[in-house]
């Protein structure tokens, strides 16, 4: 085992996971809902690139983004707007209606088995080789993902409606007092949400190009408890879990025996329970309790 | 007098079906500060939540400008020219004094929204501009509320509410609040406020609404703030005589 390139490849995987847990962050943020659904936007965009595999790239990716967009804005629209003001439990359900509901229909469209989206299968030649081997779908996910978070991070701190975004996900209702647009704030989260998932979708299929009805829900349920592991009630501390959580899976898949990689979900739930028992809110929160930042 | 900046015309809250307010008329002219007083659970918050849409309105109409606001968005109450500054002050702990103080410009008109009218904030209180790289939460009571106040401001609003603005303040801030209002009365802001200090409302107000057990029992002037039985009398009830609050 080659440690320096067991860690590149966790810290791309990582930083993908991260992006998965920052989108679900957002939305927790500003509506205190844990959208399941989300990964149905991945699938989304995933299926998106099977379709469109036949033309040209920056338009399959255009188009994924596309759809993953306009799906998270009219779930967030049909289903969970209308939901704002119940109880956090029937949202919690309404986010697995949604996604199974999502999850049937890419069954009867696709099928059970699974399309391949080819669309950047070119990434995976290698792009440096010797003591260490780095293919191109490697330092895209660095590359890209790293933007994107850098991105968020700034769209969060440095714009008027970023400042918006992290007051409503402090205090909703101060925030509306003061003129904050609820549905607006919301609306937004969604897109960007959106936007985060269609780049999961596409840096995935880069590196593995088949779609299955469940891809993006179990990138999605891997990144939740990442969120939780890493304290889910501020923005950094749930990305930072995200990121821990993908670079886990990644070092664990190599470091365990190739006959024991069946016990790598349990290893990886394993390592959750033990760093719930230590840190219950959260490896990455701060250890003063009390009122919390969310985005 | 002009025509009443805010009118309340028969107003009825209910949460859940218990009546939290029940019938209540209420006017506040432009340029006035109008104090609401009573005990605790006597309907007053749920008055302000009411104007600004952030309560269940069941009955009566509250007319803003002389148009009907029941039934608007509470973003759009704000937007409109109205800004409260509720009980609990909730500012923004995690945010910065300044990002606070920005999020007060998000109400105010488009193109009106330059950082310079900080500089009119700042000169009402000097420790907002003082602590502005400081996270909020890390001020004192005190200055929470004034930042509170503050933020509100920078909407420029028309008609000001104030939710118990000196609660749980030390007497020196309580002053400073005070000094800080009618300063802000002197700017042509309108006021309507709640608090628990009776007397010293009724003396600055220049008409004070006593509230009991969802209603407004009695209107109390300037030149009643010496009367303190009749204050307390209107206060507890027609039975009380004990000392004001």
């Amino acid at each position: 085992m080659n440690v320096l390139q067991t860690l590149i490849d966790g810290v791309a995987l990582g930083t993908v996971y991260a992006l998965v847990a920052i989108g679900l962050a957002l939305i927790f943020g500003v509506m205190r809902l844990i959208n399941f659904a989300h990964g149905e936007l991945i699938t989304a965009a995933g299926y998106t690139l099977v379709v469109a595999r036949d033309l040209p790239v920056a338009v399959a990716i255009l188009l994924a983004i596309a759809v993953a967009v306009a799906l998270a804005w009219l779930m967030e629209r049909v289903a969970f707007r209308r939901l704002r003001n119940v109880a956090p439990a029937t949202t919690l359900v309404a986010t697995f209606a949604v996604a199974f509901a999502l999850e049937a229909v890419w069954l009867i469209a696709f099928g059970v088995r699974g399309e391949s989206a080819d669309v950047l299968s070119s990434l995976n030649q290698t792009a440096i080789s010797g003591e260490i081997t780095v293919r191109w779908v490697t330092i895209t996910m660095l590359g890209v993902g790293g933007l994107l978070l850098a991105g968020t991070v700034l769209l969060l701190n440095r714009t008027g409606i970023g400042l918006q975004m992290r007051a409503a996900a402090s205090d909703f209702r101060a925030a509306r007092l003061l003129g904050v647009k609820a549905d607006s704030v919301i609306s937004i989260a969604f897109l960007i949400s959106g936007v985060l998932a269609a780049a999961v979708a596409i840096l995935l299929t880069a590196q593995q190009p088949l779609v299955t009805p469940t891809f993006g829900l179990e990138v999605t349920i891997l990144a939740l408890v990442g969120i939780v592991v890493g304290g889910m009630d501020r923005l950094p501390s749930a990305t930072l879990g995200g990121f821990a959580i993908g670079f886990v899976t990644s070092v664990l898949g190599v470091v365990l025996p190739s006959n024991e990689r069946v016990f790598l979900p349990s290893a990886v739930f394993l390592f959750v329970i033990i760093v719930l028992l230590l840190r219950p809110a959260g490896l990455f929160a701060p250890r003063r309790a009390g009122a919390v930042e969310r985005v | 007098m002009g025509d009443p900046i805010v009118e309340i015309r028969g107003l009825e809250v209910r949460y859940d079906g218990v009546p939290a307010v029940r019938g209540i008329d209420l006017e506040v002219e432009p340029g006035e500060i109008v104090g609401l007083v009573g005990p605790n659970g006597a309907g007053k918050s749920t008055t302000l939540l009411a104007i600004m849409g952030s309560a269940p309105v069941t009955g009566g109409d509250i007319l803003f400008d002389g148009h009907s606001i029941v039934g608007r968005r509470t973003e759009d109450i704000a937007r409109s020219g109205v800004a409260l500054v509720p009980e609990g002050r909730h500012i923004f702990p995690h945010l910065t004094v300044a990002e606070n103080l920005r999020l007060g410009l998000v109400a105010r008109p488009n193109g009106e929204k330059e950082l310079d009218a900080e500089l009119e904030v700042a000169e009402l209180f000097p420790v907002v501009e003082e602590f502005r790289e400081r996270h909020a939460g890390a001020l004192s009571g005190g200055q929470q509320q004034q930042l509170a106040i503050a933020r509100a401001l920078l909407a420029r609003p028309r008609l000001l509410l104030l939710d118990e603005p000196t609660l749980g303040l030390a007497p020196s801030v309580v002053s400073a609040v005070w000094d800080a209002l009618r300063a802000i009365r002197d700017r042509g802001v309108t006021i309507l406020l709640i608090e628990q200090r009776a007397q010293i409302t009724v003396a600055l107000a220049n008409r004070t609404y006593v509230m009991n057990n969802a209603e407004i029992r009695t209107t109390l002037t300037p030149a009643e703030a010496e009367d303190t039985d009749r204050i307390a009398t209107a206060y507890f009830g027609a039975t009380a005589q004990m000392g004001l609050p």
